[in-house]
């Protein structure tokens, strides 16, 4: 937790000094702020669309939002939660509109994992597979919650200000959605031997 | 057993790093006695890592990169578009009020150089004079050799004409302007006496016609 914490602070930081530089008409700013946040946004739209050429439709919207966003800005500590917030809509957006069934993440990770152990490698992918289904299954809240911490890299507080609920909340979420992930998979293993 | 309980709720978290130091303290401490928990946290721990962040591609983020240059673009024109029509208008509508403005100061000073230095009003037209009243009334024939039926259809007000100072508009024409110097007419030549006594029929009041000259 001091890591993410010390990580956390040095991000926010980071983004004052943009957001500053950017309100005193540096445009180099703002290519900063896209290098700075593009990778999480991506992620956690792949995680949550479960398609790559969707997930950087919505990661380019959320990034011109932000742009149409940062005159109004106040408080730049409030930029990322007000970031994965707008992407976690635009997802649901996304999702609602065009009812697209995820694609398994396996089958395209496995792609780019050449030279590994093929008998390892499938055994991994089936393992993941079983895990996304598992995810997919978890009440809402939960499910972000574990998203945003384990897959976009988002602190307790971060959550919290992108889910607008208290960190203990986003605690018991977490708990909870390791919880009946770990049993799902346990009856799923269970089932087949 | 209640103790590991207890700690298998904090283990997810502390998986995600989200734990106290004192608490973190805590779950370390258990899971190097504890067989059982130790097993439980390596299976989340393999849970948590078989979902890797999706990390973008050269490509993919080279591509995300430029549309969002371009829709930058896009927007900002957009936005100085809107600044210059809203300039235009705030120009046109004031450069309006100011034609406005500048009309109604010219139309001002032009209506007042029309009355006149000094004229505070328009006059009002000269009360009528009797004699342009009795000037109409004389052109009828007079009423003594008018006929049983003529008189009949006499106007029924001409005493209170002749006694009212307000003109008729028929009337009204003549007051404004100085009446010009009648032709001479027989009519004429007949009232250039200066009492005219008519007998008046049976039961109408003495008319009495009095010509004065101009």
């Amino acid at each position: 937790m001091k890591d993410r914490a010390a990580a956390d602070a040095s991000d926010v930081r980071t983004d004052e000094r943009l957001v500053a530089r950017w309100k005193a008409g540096d445009a180099r700013a703002f290519d900063e702020l896209v290098d700075l946040h593009i990778a999480r946004v991506f992620a956690l739209a792949v995680e949550l669309l479960g398609r790559r050429e969707d997930a950087q439709e919505v990661t380019q919207e959320v990034l011109l939002k932000l742009h149409r966003y940062l005159p109004r800005l106040q408080d730049p500590g409030s930029l990322r939660p007000w970031l994965y917030r707008v992407c976690v809509n635009q997802c649901n957006d996304w999702r609602r509109l065009r009812r697209h069934d995820p694609v398994p993440l396996g089958l395209e990770s496995a792609r780019d994992r050449e030279g590994v152990d093929p008998a390892a490698a499938a055994e991994q992918l089936v393992y993941r597979q079983a895990v996304r289904a598992a995810l997919t299954r978890l009440p809402e809240r939960q499910r972000l919650a574990f998203v945003l911490c384990h897959l976009a890299g988002l602190s307790v507080n971060e959550i919290a200000a992108t889910l607008q609920c208290a960190p203990a909340t986003v605690r018991v979420h977490l708990s909870r959605a390791v919880g009946r992930l770990r049993a799902t998979l346990a009856q799923e293993v269970g089932s087949d031997g | 057993m209640d103790e590991c309980e207890g700690l298998r709720d904090l283990i997810g978290v502390y998986l995600s790093d989200a734990l106290s130091e004192a608490e973190a303290a805590r779950v370390t401490s258990h899971l190097a006695s504890c067989a059982a928990c130790r097993e439980e946290f390596a299976e989340r721990r393999r849970l948590v890592a078989a979902l890797p962040p999706a990390v973008p591609t050269a490509a993919e983020r080279e591509c995300m990169i430029r549309a969002v240059r371009v829709g930058v673009f896009k927007a900002e024109g957009a936005q100085t578009r809107v600044w210059a029509r809203r300039t235009l208008t705030a120009v046109g509508v004031t450069t309006a009020a100011a034609a406005l403005f500048m009309g109604g100061v010219l139309f001002g000073q032009h209506r007042g150089t029309m009355r006149g230095p000094g004229s505070a009003q328009i006059a009002r037209p000269p009360r009528p004079t009797p004699v342009a009243v009795v000037r109409r009334e004389l052109l009828a024939p007079p009423p003594a050799l008018q006929t049983a039926k003529e008189s009949r259809h006499r106007p029924r007000n001409m005493k209170h004409r002749l006694e009212s100072s307000t003109p008729s508009p028929v009337v009204q024409p003549l007051m404004s302007t100085p009446a010009p110097p009648l032709p001479p007419t027989d009519e004429m030549a007949a009232t250039r006496v200066a009492r005219v006594t008519v007998p008046a029929p049976e039961g109408v009041d003495d008319i009495s016609l009095a010509v004065t000259r101009e």
